[in-house]
């Protein structure tokens, strides 16, 4: 069966309050804004999920005024990031240096294990814009332009942080690099 | 851009992509929905539910001669001994209607539940 579109879904919540639709919007955009919270918290999957309703709750407020202008996954973005900034400013900086363990689920073979890990520690050693700018890019496939958009800076700003970023993947990653590559 | 460079390039984005790896639901759509407020109800439901009640009694009133109708009605039950007998008929009548209204209102709900798609 042919899904509708984000746009005609949003009309639905919008003019007759469509609970299903909202739900159907919620399922498509879910795994990405649950991705990005998950990193940003370094790994805390109860608070980044508290934080993924949060986020769909003020989407649910406030689709009226979701122009249509960006993707709505960038929308979605943007709101989770403010979410996040929100609860770090209520928990006096304590998200961002939360325990990086194995992330559950699934049991996955050691090694994909460990460098998960790693990845979790990598993430977690940039600073905040870095490590939104970085998931945003990799987990959300986002482009420049819309990272910019969401983390509300300077196209240059968004470009600068993820080089800095991937210079300080790279070294603190440098463990899985393959050998030509180094 | 040199070959080496390019390398490091590769491995680095393989390795943030290959870690981005897609979240299962389970259950946090659910989750959001039922943190979601009350659905607000039309604003022309109040008016019209009064509206069609009022429009019901009226057509009521001109159907029967008037309110001759329930008076006498009201009079008969009272006066005859013989209406005590319709008492369980009529409990039963209620007890009927309130489960009806509540499968109604379990299958609405369950409709609700499975979506359009």
């Amino acid at each position: 069966m042919l899904l509708p579109a984000d746009a005609e879904l949003i009309a639905r919540v919008v003019d007759h309050d469509d609970r299903h639709a909202f739900a159907e919007l919620v399922r498509r955009h879910q795994a990405l804004v649950r991705a990005l919270l998950r990193r940003l918290t370094c790994g805390d999957f109860a608070l980044a999920d508290d934080l993924a309703q949060e986020t769909f709750l003020r989407a649910y407020r406030a689709l009226r005024q979701y122009q249509g202008g960006a993707k709505l996954s960038s929308w979605l973005y943007r709101i989770a990031y403010n979410v996040f900034l929100s609860a770090r400013a209520r928990r006096h900086d304590e998200l961002g240096r939360v325990a990086h363990d194995v992330p559950r689920g699934e049991p996955v073979e050691a090694e994909r294990a460990v460098a998960n890990v790693d990845v979790a520690r990598a993430m977690a050693a940039l600073s905040e814009p870095e490590r939104a700018c970085i998931t945003l890019a990799f987990v959300a496939g986002a482009t420049h332009e819309e990272i910019a958009a969401v983390l509300e800076c300077p196209l240059g700003t968004a470009k600068t942080h993820i080089l800095r970023a991937k210079e300080k993947l790279r070294v603190r990653l440098s463990a899985w690099a393959p050998k030509e590559a180094l | 851009m040199s070959t080496r460079d390019a390398q490091q390039q590769d491995w680095l984005d393989t390795t943030l992509a290959r870690h981005a790896e897609y979240i299962a639901d389970e259950g946090f759509t659910a989750r959001v929905m039922a943190s979601l407020p009350a659905p607000r109800r039309s604003r022309l439901r109040t008016p019209v539910l009064l509206a069609s009640t009022a429009l019901a009694c009226l057509l009521a009133f001109v159907a029967f001669p008037g309110a001759a109708c329930l008076v006498q009605a009201v009079h008969d039950v009272v006066a005859k001994e013989a209406w005590k007998g319709t008492v369980p008929f009529a409990a039963l009548a209620i007890v009927l209607m309130i489960v009806w209204g509540g499968a109604a209102a379990v299958v609405s709900a369950a409709r609700a539940d499975e979506g359009p798609w």
